[in-house]
């Protein structure tokens, strides 16, 4: 019952993504996160997670401008015959209110707050939010299970030109914001063989899925970053978006919007420094460097797949069906 | 190096003939365009930035004050003698560093401009700040220990250490004052001090607070603070500073009034997404072009929100909206933390 519910709000989401708040993204963004968060929430998958149940109520804590990061976990909560609350920042509510009024209509029971005291209610807490955030959540609701998700960073290893649109793609979801967006572009390309392919990969990128704007502290933090870049590396621009090519030990797991940070001439060694505790996806080619060894929580998929993960998975590590069951 | 030397004089000859005489724009414009082709000579970051000759001073790069944390900013070589004044800790532990080769003009700059404000202040200097002789990187302490030439007499008394107000010892020395004093804190040194319930300040005193509360202290507006300040010392004079270890310049103001910047300093503010300078009165990101930063970059870029009144004066509303944009990524700052092993 559940399933055929959420199964027919994920339809609805998907029939009418024209009303679905653009948030910071062009139209084009929009569509294209929203594609990638309903394309996995397919009726077969969610039957096969409905099979153990959820806790009465879990809560989701959002960060400020993540959009479509709710929508799998909420989905997955409804279809076990869960209810969901999304706490959104306040003033922020991000796609929270358009998901939780179209899934009403459907009879599901998800609600959107920006008040921290309805936390109060939930028998589990997922917060895909700052470390601070967690802290805090931890320190106030101490009795309550808490799934912690904090900031993260990706990098992709890239080794063939013909992966420079998937690579792209990559870049364009979510106008490079969020944790699964190549921060850091690594090849053991040289310039000259990368640089024009990449550049025109970014720019049939743009013309598909167009920028869409950038909050003041943003584009001011953009500007930093580029400044910096002109000193130490090579600023190449396009319409919209940015190639900063730096050296390796000036590369950054931070993100700017649509902003390709590349270093060519890497060696494995260069994305050995990325390998950690905060990487969440390695965009890499099937087969390529064998004896890499991620950590649990990182996420190895090829490129054009880095901000499409499946559904369900272990997310950071965590078995995302096993970890939001009832315990 | 002659060349810095005429500048050197000329632009000290500007400081003392503006406030003789009154800001000069056209004067100002040429001194700004002399010391860009000179620092974009001797800069290797400014020259990077600079694209063209800029007509104007608004055409002349500003330097994004996060550059003072990664790269060398200005003419100084690195194994070149020089002042260097740093900026506080950040949670990545990466401090941006100003370098000078004297500080001349910042000295004569910051006394002139006080002096301008605020005539006649007390000698006798109470700081809530680190002593410069065990923190010498500190601009704010450099400053505040210029204080006392302002009344030709006086002292400076330190009451900060290892970053923790000495609020008894404070107070102590404060209550056996009978003379006016001059008592000088950041706003949250100054916040702790008054959480130790001080006695009045001797009448005729003058207190100034700089800067916000960087999140240390999420309990107080402004206001409060300000309220607090009246209520406990009773001051006969509240003063408020703007200031950056990027600048070589203040800007002086009292609560709830503009800050007014010395005539050789000019504050631009930008649209901070096309960088076009905004109509005065309007909010925007805010540019600050600095004669007295002689050997680093006369242009600063601020992540500051302000307006520029038509008399140049600015009005600080802080950080830039949408300060942490990025969802599940990391901040820059937690990046360079995360990397700054291998730096």
């Amino acid at each position: 019952m559940s399933v055929d519910r959420v199964t027919a709000w994920l339809d609805h989401l998907r029939a009418h993504k024209a009303d679905c708040p653009t948030g910071p993204l062009s139209e084009e963004g929009r569509d294209l996160i929203l594609g990638h968060a309903l394309d996995v929430l397919t009726p077969r998958a969610l039957r096969q997670i409905a099979t153990t149940p959820a806790p009465d109520c879990t809560a989701i804590v959002v960060a400020r401008t993540s959009m479509t990061a709710p929508l799998e976990w909420a989905a997955m909560q409804l279809a076990r015959g869960g209810r969901v609350l999304l706490k959104h920042p306040s003033g922020a509510p991000g796609l929270t209110t358009w998901f939780a009024s179209t899934a009403a209509a459907h009879g599901l029971p998800l609600t959107a707050t920006d008040d921290r005291q309805a936390l109060a209610a939930a028998d589990l807490l997922i917060a895909l939010s700052s470390d601070d955030t967690i802290d805090t959540l931890r320190r106030q609701w101490p009795d309550t299970p808490l799934l912690g998700f904090g900031h993260k960073f990706s990098v992709a290893w890239l080794t063939d030109a013909r992966e420079a649109d998937a690579l792209a793609a990559d870049l364009a979801a979510h106008d490079s914001r969020g944790c699964m967006s190549p921060s850091v572009v690594l090849t053991p390309r040289s310039r000259e063989e990368i640089l024009p392919v990449l550049t025109a990969a970014l720019d049939a990128a743009q013309a598909r899925w167009p920028r869409g704007s950038l909050q003041p502290a943003e584009a001011a933090a953009l500007r930093s970053r580029t400044a910096m870049v002109r000193v130490v590396g090579e600023v190449v621009e396009g319409r919209d978006w940015q190639l900063h090519r730096v050296p390796a030990a000036r590369a950054l797991p931070a993100t700017w919007p649509r902003v390709l940070q590349l270093v060519t001439g890497a060696t494995e060694a260069d994305l050995q420094r990325f390998i950690g505790p905060r990487l969440s996806v390695l965009g890499i080619a099937d087969g390529a460097l064998p004896g890499l060894e991620l950590r649990p929580t990182a996420r190895r998929c090829p490129l054009g797949e880095m901000q499409r993960p499946p559904f369900p998975r272990r997310h950071d590590g965590v078995d995302m069906v096993e970890a939001t069951a009832v315990r | 190096m002659p060349d810095r030397d005429q500048l050197k004089a000329s632009i000290a000859a500007y400081l003392a003939s503006s406030l003789a005489e009154g800001p000069d724009d056209v004067r100002f414009a040429e001194l700004a365009l002399r010391l860009h082709a000179w620092q974009k000579a001797h800069a290797p970051v400014v020259a990077a930035l600079t694209e063209g000759t800029p007509a104007s001073v608004a055409e002349i790069p500003a330097v994004p004050v996060d550059l003072f944390k990664q790269l060398p900013v200005g003419t100084v070589g690195e194994h070149e003698p020089c002042v260097v004044f740093r900026t506080s800790g950040t949670t990545a532990g990466t401090r941006g560093e100003h370098r000078s080769r004297d500080t001349d003009l910042y000295d004569a700059g910051a006394l002139a401009w006080l002096k301008a404000c605020e005539p006649e202040l007390p000698g006798h200097v109470v700081a809530l700040l680190s002593n410069p002789a065990q923190v010498p990187d500190s601009s704010l302490s450099h400053m505040v220990a210029l204080f006392p030439q302002l009344a030709l007499r006086g002292e400076v008394h330190w009451f900060l250490r290892d970053g923790v107000v000495q609020a008894e010892a404070a107070r102590a020395h404060l209550a056996a004052c009978t003379e006016p004093v001059f008592l000088c804190a950041t706003s949250f040194a100054m916040a702790d001090f008054l959480d130790a319930d001080p006695q009045p300040l001797p009448a005729g005193s003058a207190v100034m607070v700089t800067g916000g509360f960087k999140g240390r202290r999420t309990d107080l507006s402004e206001d409060d603070l300000w309220a607090a300040i009246h209520h406990r010392l009773q001051p006969a004079r509240l003063i408020t500073e703007y200031g950056m270890t990027e600048l070589s310049s203040q800007l002086w103001g009292r609560p709830g009034t503009a800050y007014r910047p010395p005539p050789w300093l000019k504050v631009i503010a930008v649209d901070p997404v096309t960088t076009r300078p905004v109509l005065p009165g309007t909010p925007g990101q805010l540019r600050f072009y600095d004669l007295c930063n002689l050997d680093s970059s006369l242009g600063i870029e601020t992540m500051d929100e302000g307006i520029v009144h038509p008399d140049g004066s600015v009005t600080l509303f802080g950080r830039l909206a949408g300060a942490e944009p990025r969802g599940c990524s990391l901040t820059v700052e937690e990046a360079w933390g995360l990397m700054d092993d291998d730096r």
